[in-house]
């Protein structure tokens, strides 16, 4: 994985992959799980699948929502936009104008069809001569001009007169350009026709249009009435007006089916099989230009204008798309779980609900540092810097595991993990400690300040040291402390650290005696990311809450889902999360 | 009109106001006190004269929007109706495939970590969105993947506010069902939440987009190339060859690395999908059928960096980038006996399927061949197509035999004998001179079957266009010559139709959907 080692991603509960019942059109068939796992609740989550890539999520992108007390990933929020705006100009584009931009910058905000930089207008550089012996005052000039690449507007021979507008005085050029040279449009599309996409797309729609009304049926004859409703006009009129001449004729005669469109004012454009003019154009002039001047892919697929674009020469420059500023809902129960300030500028939120408040955090490091300790990877500057050991296979490793709990209550928690990794790499995990409580969060002074006021799950060692040394982050130093199965490592006011060891599995199999069959090699065969080594755990946090009257307002007096004021309820909380641990050598 | 209930009874004064004020407390509830019998009171709006004639307001909303959709085996797109391009064209890459927060595909030597070559059936699935054959496809993978693709159309190109649109989407013929539910389910769990969605498939649009009723449609894709006949905007017949874009990329990667291997300087060179598919789309090309070595003076080499190595690269004459399509699309290499049903060269496919086609649609489809789908983009192939059906129409004629072997005089003796025979009959003057519309003539049980006109198409638009025919506005069509037909996609044809608000015949409705899922299938097809 990208991310440095050691990492943690949870995953969020609706996922079927983390559900146990998965439902019946996505079973698993490519799996080579027994078919009965599948209906025990004991399946267990495999990091290594690739459907885990669209499961698995940093914590810092989940979301909470406090009245279903579920994770929300983006799968199981909704999105309402509550803004557009451009990225570039910062300006706030109304909502009625959007669509009609498409979802563009109607400003003079664009962006390099080649390299994806922004564009700057800029004036034609004039003539050396001029600047010697102003004749008359020169006609002013403007392009756009890419900073990073040699893009300019030049290679498309288009220039503007003033250096505003630019996106009106932009589209009357490509109108321009597409309506009356038809070779330009030709070439533009890459299509032997002379016919342009779009100028064939609008003579088609008219071309539709007039056929339906034609061959239509005569409800619409009060279409242009000056009465609102047709369809209630006509009404009348059958009641009251008979029928007028034009209603005569066409309830006589029983509609003609619409016909085919036969020239190109229709939109109609054919070829023979014979050789055309537009396709040799195109061949040769591939013939000439080099590699460097064929579009690529992300540069065709970059704007609308540019998706039949096969030259270099032919991308038209890109509007910035807009940006939106999205309130997000819980997807079941409505409520909104993140909203952002309106105003742009602004980057406050006026809720937020992150899953990194609400949920036990989880993180891993090793128990014995190698000496000197590896730099972390995000100050690793050059690519020979050192990095991060890989594991040995086969050798037993021990890690401390810390939860970290951010809630105000004393929280149960249980973890689980199955004892071999799944995926081609098996490696051996063992958690020393699976069940402990974590203490509350609260406010780091609290304790320091009064030190009668003792946490509820007030253990052994002082919790006045506890908080000294979560606030120095300095752990207790034993050097000779043996870690023992059962016990737990360490304790802070609000985590708790345990041991985890863990050995990691060989890549390769053992050689063996009997030659393999092609089969099993590619089978042995491993894909991307089976060298890391990623335990999959699963965390269940338990804990005893009051019911507070006040979060529910005075309306709210549902005793069935809520239970009286003031009585403990217990919530439970779980979830499958995945410890990238490091990089299995070979 | 809160307000007024308390005066009004008063006014109507005939009989004591015992409430000339409602309590506090119902105040709210005020519109439905209005209605008591103690004030009788003509109502405010004239809206409510009648409902039957009223709430003009009602007909402009009709104006709704439509989300069109189109899916493919490797792009989904997406925009609005009306529009002539889709908002955005979504391609399935492994990249698009990674976690949320794993930057590894922006790291600048990355792709060439990532050069393991997949073998045989894998070529270029991690490109794909799905395949036809669903028995070893992750069906939650392809899930999770369009559900992905969809927030982020949604969320990057299309950033809809929270109006229901009516969805449409354009999904190639014979789609598998179980692809097509996953399609549905994830659109209709997507947050726009649609109220139904019209499917409608590539064939049917692709004609639409051309301006046509009736069409040979050649949609070369990228699994497969499906040759469809589309006549009255139905799919009459369809046959279906696996020499596609896949094939066509596997030879331009073969050709690449035979071409590497001829640079002796290099070891061995290996072509992944994406490189082959890139260079197929910027440098590919399609000669003509009659391509006279003359221009093999303009051979020019081209350079054709590797991504990976910065520094390498390998050179190609031009000529050679013509000759995957040559061996994957046309077959040149292969003689017929090598051939298969299932991978017949594209011509000789759309040949066959206009042989199957009954004598009048045949005659309307040969001068309607509409060429479609990623690859027919490939420079020169529309024309090559054409070329080589119009060689195979010329040489073999309507002939479902190809050899006749040791009974080939016998068969140009009879063939003789029947051009004789049509010949007296056409000389023989006709018996009524009165020509009838063939709609009005009586069937008559005499006629032997064959000369009979149309007894077994009774279909009602038949009869319309006959009588079209007969009034003779339908003169200049175009028939029996080999001719093709631009079309402007099937995107841009199911934006069509969705701007002229054509009612879809499959249409499936949200709450419907839910509840019951697609009905065993038949519910669609």
């Amino acid at each position: 994985m990208a991310a440095a080692f050691p990492y943690t991603h949870y995953a969020c509960p609706c996922s079927d992959l983390t559900s146990t019942a998965p439902s019946s059109i996505s079973k698993r068939i490519s799996n080579n799980q027994p078919a009965n796992a599948d209906l025990t609740d004991d399946r267990t989550f495999n990091p290594h699948d690739p459907r885990a890539n669209c499961a698995l999520y940093p914590l810092d992108h989940l979301l909470f929502c406090d009245e279903c007390d579920a994770i929300r990933c983006p799968k199981c929020w909704t999105e309402e936009i509550i803004n557009w705006y451009c990225p570039t100009c910062l300006f706030e584009v109304p909502s009625s104008a959007v669509k009609s931009d498409g979802n563009r910058c109607s400003r003079n905000c664009y962006t390099c069809p080649a390299c994806t930089a922004p564009l700057a207008v800029a004036a034609m550089p004039q003539p050396a001569g001029d600047y010697l012996k102003p004749t008359e005052p020169a006609t002013e000039a403007y392009m756009l001009q890419c900073g990073y690449c040699d893009w300019s507007s030049r290679d498309l021979d288009v220039l503007f007169s003033k250096p505003t507008k630019i996106t009106e005085q932009l589209a009357k050029q490509r109108k321009a350009r597409l309506g009356s040279s038809g070779k330009e449009a030709s070439d533009k599309d890459a299509k032997p026709n002379p016919v342009g996409h779009d100028t064939a797309f609008g003579s088609l729609t008219t071309f539709y249009k007039a056929q339906l009304s034609e061959s239509g049926d005569a409800q619409n004859q009060f279409a242009n009435s000056p009465y609102s409703s047709p369809a209630n006009l006509q009404r009348i009129m059958n009641i009251y007006g008979g029928l007028s001449a034009n209603t005569l004729k066409k309830s006589r005669e029983t509609p003609q089916p619409m016909r085919e469109a036969r020239d190109s004012n229709e939109g109609f454009s054919t070829y023979t099989p014979d050789p055309v003019e537009h396709e040799a154009t195109v061949i040769s002039k591939l013939r000439s230009l080099s590699w460097e001047d064929t579009t690529t892919t992300e540069q065709r697929l970059a704007a609308p204008p540019n998706n039949y674009s096969r030259f270099a020469d032919q991308l038209w420059p890109v509007a910035t798309p807009l940006r939106t500023r999205k309130g997000k809902r819980c997807e079941t129960c409505r409520h909104l779980i993140s909203r952002p300030d309106s105003k742009v500028s602004h980057i406050r939120y006026k809720i937020r609900l992150l899953a990194m408040n609400n949920i036990p955090r989880i993180f891993m490091r090793p128990l014995h540092l190698p000496n000197p300790p590896p730099p972390n990877a995000a100050f690793r500057l050059r690519a020979d810097d050192a990095v991060q050991a890989e594991l040995q296979p086969n050798v037993a490793q021990q890690y401390i595991l810390t939860i970290r709990n951010p809630i105000f209550e004393t929280i149960k928690v249980t973890l689980a993990t199955p004892g071999t990794t799944p995926g081609n790499v098996a490696s051996r995990v063992t958690i020393l400690c699976p069940s402990f409580p974590v203490g509350p969060a609260g406010d780091v002074w609290d304790e320091a300040l009064s030190s009668s006021t003792t946490p509820a799950s007030a253990s052994n060692d002082g919790s006045r040291k506890a908080a000294m040394a979560s606030l120095t982050g300095k752990a207790p130093e034993d050097a000779d402390r043996q870690p023992e199965a059962g016990k737990v490592w360490d304790r802070t006011r609000n985590s708790t650290s345990v041991i985890v060891e863990i050995v990691p599995g060989p890549l390769k199999a053992p050689p063996s005696i009997v030659p393999k069959t092609e089969a099993e090699l590619a089978d042995q065969a491993l894909d991307e990311d089976d060298e890391v080594l990623e335990v999959p755990i699963y965390v269940r946090a338990e804990w005893e809450t009051v019911i507070d009257a006040d979060a529910f307002g005075p309306g709210a007096k549902d005793d069935k889902h809520h239970g009286r004021q003031g009585e403990k309820v217990t919530k439970e909380l779980a979830y499958w999360c995945v410890l990238g641990v490091g990089k299995i050598a070979e | 009109m809160a307000a007024s209930p308390s005066p009004a009874a008063d006014y109507f004064a005939g009989r004591p106001a015992v409430r000339t004020r409602p309590p506090p407390a119902v105040l709210g509830a005020s519109h439905r006190a209005a209605g008591t019998p103690g004030s009788p009171r003509t109502p405010l709006l004239g809206r409510s004269i009648s409902s039957q004639f009223g709430t003009p307001g009602s007909f402009r909303a009709e104006q709704e929007e439509h989300v069109i959709y189109e899916l493919g085996a490797r792009h989904l797109s997406a925009g609005f109706a009306g529009e002539s391009r889709p908002r955005c064209v979504m391609r399935f890459e492994p990249e698009s495939g990674r976690r949320v927060g794993d930057y590894r595909g922006y790291e600048p030597n990355h792709t060439q970590k990532r050069n393991r070559r997949k073998k045989g059936d894998d070529w270029g699935a991690e490109y794909e969105l799905y395949r036809n054959d669903v028995r070893a496809l992750d069906l939650g993978l392809v899930e999770d993947k369009l559900g992905r693709a969809v927030r982020t159309v949604h969320a990057n190109h299309l950033q809809l506010d929270q109006k229901p649109r009516k969805a449409v989407l354009a999904i190639p013929s014979l789609l598998p069902t179980p692809l097509l539910e996953i399609a549905l389910k994830v659109l209709f769990n997507h947050y726009t939440q649609p109220p139904s969605i019209m499917l409608l498939t590539a064939p049917i649009l692709a004609t639409v987009g051309a301006g046509l009723r009736h069409a040979l449609v050649v949609d070369v894709g990228w699994e497969e190339t499906v040759v469809t006949a589309v006549g009255e905007y139905k799919e009459v017949f369809q046959r279906r060859s696996v020499r596609a874009g896949k094939m066509l990329t596997q030879e331009m990667s073969k050709a690449l690395e035979e071409q590497a291997k001829k640079d002796a300087a290099m070891e061995t060179v290996q072509v992944d999908a994406e490189l082959a598919g890139d260079v197929t789309e910027r440098m590919g090309w399609c000669r003509p059928r009659s391509d006279t070595p003359k221009n093999a003076t303009l051979e020019t080499a081209k350079r054709i960096p590797l991504p990976g190595h910065p520094s390498k690269s390998v050179t190609v004459p031009f000529s050679k980038l013509a000759e995957p399509a040559e061996t994957a699309l046309f077959a040149t290499n292969a003689t017929a006996a090598e051939l298969d049903d299932h991978d017949l060269p594209l011509h000789q496919l759309a040949y066959n399927v206009l042989l199957a086609l009954p004598l009048d649609l045949r005659a309307i489809c040969i001068s309607r061949i509409v060429i479609t789908g990623g690859v027919s983009k490939l420079p020169g192939l529309k024309h090559r197509l054409l070329q080589d059906i119009q060689h195979l129409v010329e040489t073999r004629r309507w002939d479902p035999i190809k050899h006749y072997g040791s009974a080939t005089t016998h068969h140009q003796r009879v063939l003789s004998e029947r051009n004789a025979n049509i010949s007296a009959r056409k000389q023989r003057p006709p018996d009524d001179g009165i020509p009838l519309s063939p709609a009005k003539k009586p069937i008559q049980d005499s006629v032997p079957h064959s000369e009979r006109l149309h007894d077994d198409i009774k279909d009602p638009i038949t009869f319309k266009a006959e009588r079209h025919a007969s009034q003779g506005k339908a003169k200049d069509d175009v028939k029996n010559e080999v001719r093709g037909v631009e079309t402007l996609g099937a995107w841009a044809g199911a934006s069509l139709v969705a701007s002229v608000r054509v009612k879809g015949v499959h249409e499936v409705e949200r709450e419907e959907f839910l509840k019951h899922g697609l009905r065993d299938g038949d519910h669609v097809y």
